[in-house]
């Protein structure tokens, strides 16, 4: 770090900003930018205009890349020049800037939609040379990576579940997922669903609107590691731990895994309780919270008539 | 009177072991004072962790257990006797003054609980509930 630029960060952000500006930036990469690209965004979000000489100097990047990140930049939209001599640069409201980076996201993922159609059409006309598939009910596997590559199996096991879908993981796995379409779906799927789950107090929100009578709470002897779910008798994504912070899965296909993963899952169903439907007195409303204590006065006025009733039995018994 | 028949014909039955589990101080101390006039004997828990201790370290004959309790409810108890003890369950008797969805009530049924009560209920009714476990 240069003098200037350590002076930059410390006079911009303060010591107490810094972490938060770490992360922004670590964001940033996630929406698509490199970290050069979300190091010069951010500065010039920070500091106002500056001239692309001033840039390299406070952030440390030669000059020619400079001048590259910053026309990339403008192509995305998130930033733009300032007519002048020299030419000046300044940032769009980051508001509006992942706006922009979102719709042109979106835009990417439509043109991507649109050209499928095309390659399809185009590779209809081209003729075969190889059949589809030799082994159709075959011994397939496939290792998938990252939260989004199991996500788009998932959900489509779901999508296309004649039969069952059985689900087999701790909450914390199903949060993973909460705000995804793979839950909505489990909520409108056809086929029959059982969901064995640790439903615990913290992370059952995940599983809300999921019928409570197709959950069943693993218990603790069953806690162990491991998740899977299971689509008709055909196919099972199992995840793996492999100690990293990124989602493993393995699908497959394959009819002995299938079937002895069902065999498992039926056994620890067998063996399990049903969620019941809690009642938390606190969360209730207040009308509920009155016909409770009415009916509880009520009983006690009712259990009070018998004692004393019983008592003046006893006394007229004694005076007789 | 009915309720002093079956006062004094309870004298002649056998004693039975009841425990009651509700918040509801009140409520116990009185279920637990006719309890004792018709000569049964009676644990009072106003807890649900203590209801858990109780029911396994100790044989009742029957248990009285409400709903609604704060930190150990009553639900929490049926899970955890379901998963490690399931044939308390049949001694059970839910008397709860919350309002239980059929479904729950159908739930109940299927884990084998004896009955479900809303309060206010009538004592003869709670009483012929507890002597009727024992057959």
């Amino acid at each position: 770090m240069t003098m200037e630029e350590a002076l930059i960060e410390n006079l911009v952000l303060g010591n107490d900003h810094k972490e938060s500006m770490k992360k922004i930036n670590e964001n940033l990469i996630q929406y698509g930018l490199t970290p050069n690209q979300a190091k010069v965004y951010l500065f010039l979000t920070k500091t106002g205009e500056k001239t692309a000489s001033a840039i390299s100097k406070s952030l440390n990047i030669p000059r020619t890349e400079s001048y590259h990140l910053l026309n990339s930049l403008e192509q995305k939209g998130i930033i733009f020049s300032i007519f002048g001599k020299p030419t000046k640069f300044n940032s769009v409201p980051i508001n509006d800037a992942l706006t922009i980076v979102i719709d042109n996201e979106k835009k990417r993922i439509s043109d991507l939609e649109l050209k499928k159609e095309k390659i399809l059409t185009l590779w209809e006309t081209i003729p075969k040379h190889v059949e589809e598939s030799e082994n159709p009910d075959g011994n397939k596997f496939q290792i998938l990576q990252g939260r989004n590559s199991i996500l788009v199996k998932i959900e489509r096991m779901v999508k296309t579940a004649e039969k069952e879908m059985l689900v087999l993981g701790s909450d914390t796995n199903f949060i993973k997922f909460y705000h995804t379409e793979f839950v909505n779906l489990l909520k409108k799927t056809k086929a029959e669903l059982q969901v064995l789950t640790t439903f615990s107090k913290k992370g059952k929100f995940a599983l809300d609107g999921l019928p409570l009578n197709n959950i069943k709470k693993l218990d603790e002897t069953n806690r162990h590691n491991f998740s899977f779910i299971i689509k008709d008798d055909s196919e099972v994504v199992f995840f793996i731990n492999s100690g990293s912070s990124e989602l493993m899965a393995i699908w497959t296909d394959s009819k002995s895994f299938v079937s002895t993963l069902k065999s498992l899952f039926k056994l620890i169903w067998r063996k399990s309780a049903f969620v019941l439907e809690k009642e938390n007195k606190f969360t209730k409303n207040m009308s509920e919270d009155y016909d409770h204590r009415l009916r509880e006065i009520e009983q006690e006025k009712v259990i009070l008539d018998y004692l004393q009733q019983n008592l003046m039995v006893k006394k007229g018994g004694k005076n007789e | 009177m009915s309720n002093t028949v079956s006062s004094s014909d309870n004298q002649n039955e056998s004693r039975l072991n009841v425990l009651i589990i509700d918040d509801n101080e009140q409520i116990t101390k009185m279920i637990s004072s006719f309890l004792d006039m018709s000569n049964h004997e009676c644990t009072v828990v106003n807890d649900g962790k203590e209801g858990v201790e109780q029911i396994k370290t100790h044989q009742y004959d029957s248990i009285v257990l409400d709903l609604a309790m704060p930190e150990c409810d009553g639900y929490e108890i049926l899970d955890i006797l379901a998963k490690e003890d399931p044939s308390q369950l049949s001694k059970i008797i839910i008397l709860t003054a919350s309002n239980v969805p059929l479904e729950t009530v159908r739930k109940f049924k299927e884990l084998g609980i004896s009955s479900c009560l809303q309060k206010p209920v009538d004592i003869d009714q709670l009483l012929s509930k507890i002597t009727d476990l024992t057959g």
